[in-house]
């Protein structure tokens, strides 16, 4: 029996150690660059192949309030907040609270 | 405490004496009724288990409630740097790639600070205040945002960033001293 296995991305590695603003006209590795470039096609290829796609936000420097709502809450405004949940899993051993904190944007989100 | 229990002892022999004497109209009657020996028996196990429960216990839970209380200082204290570093940040008019570590450092070790308070009252004698815990969570969450988000990292912060994180840290202040008495009023 086989099982399945889901994607992999780890910011730290595919983006940025030092994650910044919120868009991409505030500065560098800004939270609309990661849903923009790495985490929408990674996430529209997940639910494509019908797998999961664990996000591991450990080894960055931290993470501001602004990177993440627009990061994750910006995915469930493109999708909905359901959908994303049901794709994302999360790993964050160097701040267990990041990922009570993402799933609250993504609920607090709403489609545009 | 033995001071009092010789008192008695003493109180007791005299007593017995006297009877044993017909002293003061005091006799001993020395029936044997089963019913009596059994209530006092019974009446002296209590007052022994009793005596053990509290000797145990009591420590117990006061260590439990000072290990407790300590998290909560140390998260009261994180929180107090996360405010000076604001201000210091808010005076300055810039936000520096030093203030941006700094600040996330911080939030970081809050964080981290609430986890462990979280966890530490799961495995202690009061995990039914884990319940009343979502508000300190939440406090948090609004706290973060004060610091970290609008504009940050890219732009200092702005005048009315100012009432907003004071207002955000009042109530997360007040959120962990209330915790504080819960924990200790637990009996």
């Amino acid at each position: 029996m086989s099982v399945a296995q889901g994607l992999y991305l780890s910011v730290a590695k595919e983006f940025s150690e030092t994650p910044g603003p919120r868009s991409r006209e505030e500065g560098d590795w800004s939270g609309e660059q990661f849903l923009e470039d790495v985490l929408g096609p990674k996430f529209d290829q997940a639910a494509r192949e019908g797998t999961t796609l664990m996000i591991d936000l450990d080894g960055t420097e931290g993470y501001a309030t602004s990177f993440l709502e627009s990061a994750f809450g910006g995915l469930a405004r493109r999708h909905s907040s359901k959908r994303v949940l049901d794709v994302l899993q999360f790993k964050s051993n160097d701040e267990p609270y990041l990922i009570d904190e993402i799933k609250k944007y993504v609920n607090d989100a709403s489609p545009r | 405490m033995r001071t009092a229990a010789g008192v008695l002892a003493a109180v007791f022999v005299v007593v017995c004496v006297a009877a044993r004497q017909q002293l003061f109209g005091l006799r001993l009657n020395l029936e044997t009724k089963p019913v009596e020996v059994a209530t006092f028996l019974v009446t002296v196990f209590i007052a022994g288990f009793l005596q053990h429960y509290l000797a145990t216990q009591v420590p117990d839970r006061r260590a439990e409630k000072n290990i407790l209380i300590d998290n909560c200082r140390d998260c009261v204290a994180i929180l107090k740097n996360c405010r000076d570093v604001f201000w210091t940040c808010y005076e300055s008019g810039k936000m520096t790639k030093a203030n941006r570590t700094s600040i996330l450092g911080y939030v970081r070790s809050l964080a981290n600070g609430l986890e462990s308070l979280q966890a530490a009252i799961g495995l202690s004698q009061f995990a039914s205040l884990n319940g009343k815990f979502q508000a300190v969570k939440d406090a948090y969450f609004n706290y973060k945002n004060s610091l970290t988000g609008g504009g940050f990292p890219a732009k200092p912060y702005r005048a009315d960033a100012l009432a907003e994180h004071e207002s955000a840290y009042r109530a997360l202040s007040n959120q962990l001293q209330a915790l504080m008495f819960q924990i200790n009023k637990q009996q």
